[in-house]
């Protein structure tokens, strides 16, 4: 069941009502009945056992974690249950990835192992709630929150159900006051709750469908589409990417928080990045943090980093010295960013080997630029410096962005040779970009949805609380910007197009 | 060891760290306060903070703690439980 499907509003009015109609004790176990509903009507019931395979686990992995004190016992069942909960997730999602890289290496030496690719449905949301669960007996172990002892209450956890599919991913200590309490009736919650479905339906139905029209046309045909037009497709793939993947997390959380819960965010203003470790910082936070908690620093201070660190500091001195472990540390996060992707080589090479490549080289390079802007006497305290700085870091995600759109990584490669070796300036000019699957009226209809995105996104840059700023408005004012997505959606809304990017990870 | 007493050695171990002799903490001070202290910056705090006072924090610690305030705490149970 999509989030944009036809059938996804009258399930979940449905479901808020019934929820608010039940008594209250009883309202998490209702969630939990319309979380396992949503589950097997988006997916079936034949991935269910996936599903109960990973509540089975981690929940007795949690609780026999927490019945032991021996740390030695502790890590072992943590390992145990860390590596039971990846065995699953890389079989499903990683199989055919490592097929292909054994064929290809294997071409490399002349050999030809020949391996046929597998076909393996994963079932939806694999990827998000096995890092929630991982998280969840981590954290057990960490004596950050306690085993939850209810399996039934451990099952709406990994798999309640407006975050299922994408995310956001959760941590347990967050969540277990708001999923298992009295849940009161607040009208705030679900007006707020309705207007952030509402911003998320228009950024993707009004945006995101309307700009894949324009990338599909170009990435579908790109040997006639050169120069120019696959930037602009490029371009305009940034802009659908964010307004569907951030779209979908409005409607997420806008559906969550009608029921009393509030989710993590996963966004924020990342086009008002102007360092590409910034941008990683306000695109799917969640995943990030996740990371960087559960993987980076469990690295970053074990024995083998920190005694690379030592031996780097007497080799290369303190300063420089103390970055060694970092970057080999952001390596390995990096490899397993791009593997949580995975599937293909050009979504590992995109979304980890590229922005790695990147923060590294960052950090590597920062005191060489450092010394441009000092002899250039470059003012970096201005607008137009803030300006270029988001550009470049844009672009540095565009480039990543080619090879997610390309059919592959091969694929991604002729693309960049295309778009550079082609000068067409001139179809920015000569209606040539009427001719990509969008009329005029879509064009404005898209500059608009993109100018109210950025000029929301700028206030979430400068903290300004959007829904307080809202808030404070008169009536009319509240009217005007809730019609008008209204209106926007009705008239301009691809219904029913397509699901959301972000679903197939 | 007092809370000021242990302020003030943190000061020194932030200074090094940091490389910027005029950062001064207190219970409240958080990364945002601190140019470089990002999260790659602040598992080289924790281990030297460590060495400083010779103890050890958690990992749940090292993820959770909010401010230097939590720092400090955690610093002094560790010193009395010793």
């Amino acid at each position: 069941m999509s989030l944009t499907s036809a059938i996804f509003l009258p399930f979940f009015l449905g479901a808020l009502i019934i929820f608010y109609v039940l008594p209250k004790k009883t309202r998490w176990f209702w969630l939990l009945i319309i979380s396992l509903i949503f589950f097997s009507w988006s997916d079936g019931w034949k991935t269910l056992p996936y599903l109960f395979y990973g509540i089975v686990v981690t929940y007795f992995g949690a609780r026999i974690i927490q019945r032991y004190e021996s740390e030695k016992k502790r890590k072992t069942i943590l390992f145990l249950t860390v590596f039971l909960s990846l065995f699953v997730l890389g079989a499903l999602k990683e199989t055919n990835f490592f097929i292909h890289l054994i064929n290809g290496t294997g071409g490399l030496f002349g050999i030809s192992p020949g391996l046929g690719m597998v076909n393996i449905i994963a079932p939806i949301g694999i990827s998000y709630f096995t890092l929630s669960l991982i998280g969840y007996v981590i954290d057990v172990n960490r004596n950050v929150c306690k085993a939850q002892t209810n399996i039934l209450k451990h099952a709406l956890f990994t798999c309640y159900f407006p975050q299922l599919i994408s995310g956001p991913i959760l941590r347990y200590g967050e969540m277990e006051n708001q999923l298992f309490s009295d849940h009161r009736l607040d009208l705030n919650n679900i007006s707020y709750g309705f207007t952030r479905i509402l911003w998320g339906f228009f950024k993707k139905m009004v945006i995101a469908d309307r700009l894949a029209i324009l990338v599909n046309t170009v990435y579908g045909d790109y040997t006639n589409y050169p120069g120019m037009y696959i930037f602009i497709a490029t371009l305009c793939y940034a802009f659908q990417l964010y307004t569907d993947f951030s779209g979908c997390m409005d409607i997420v959380l806008g559906a969550s928080e009608a029921f009393g819960i509030k989710l993590p965010e996963n966004f924020k203003a990342p086009f008002f990045s102007e360092r590409i470790s910034e941008f990683w910082r306000r695109w799917h936070i969640t995943l990030g943090l996740w990371f960087k908690d559960y993987l980076l620093y469990p690295l970053l201070k074990g024995d083998f980093l920190q005694g690379v660190g030592q031996k780097s500091k007497k080799l290369f001195g303190k300063k420089k010295g103390k970055n060694i472990p970092t970057y080999l540390g952001l390596s390995v996060v990096w490899l397993c960013v791009g593997l949580w992707h995975g599937g293909s080589v050009k979504y590992f090479f995109a979304s980890g080997i590229l922005p790695c490549v990147y923060l590294i080289s960052s950090e590597l390079l920062s005191p060489f630029f450092k010394r441009i802007i000092e002899v250039l006497k470059i003012n970096t305290e201005c607008f137009s410096y803030r300006l270029f700085s988001r550009f470049r870091t844009l672009m540095l995600m565009c480039l990543c962005w080619v090879f997610v759109c390309a059919q592959s990584f091969t694929d991604g490669l002729h693309v960049l040779k295309s778009m550079f070796t082609t000068f067409n300036p001139l179809i920015l000019v000569d209606n040539s970009l009427f001719t990509l699957g969008l009329d005029q009226q879509d064009i404005i209809v898209v500059i608009f949805g993109i100018l109210a995105v950025m000029v929301v996104d700028y206030m979430i840059n400068k903290e300004i609380n959007v829904r307080d700023f809202l808030g404070k408005q008169n009536f009319a004012f509240k009217c005007i910007v809730v019609w008008t997505q209204v209106l926007f959606i009705m008239f301009f809304g691809i219904m029913g197009a397509s699901s959301f990017i972000y679903f197939q990870f | 060891m007092t809370r000021e007493d242990v302020f003030q050695e943190l000061n020194e171990v932030f200074q090094d760290v940091f490389d910027d002799e005029t950062i001064s903490v207190n219970d409240s001070t958080t990364s945002k306060d601190i140019e470089d202290w990002d999260s790659l910056e602040h598992i080289n705090l924790v281990v030297s903070i460590e060495k400083r006072f010779k103890m050890k924090f958690t990992m749940g610690e090292i993820t959770e703690m909010k401010n230097v305030g939590e720092m400090v705490n955690i610093i002094l149970d560790r010193m009395v439980s010793k």
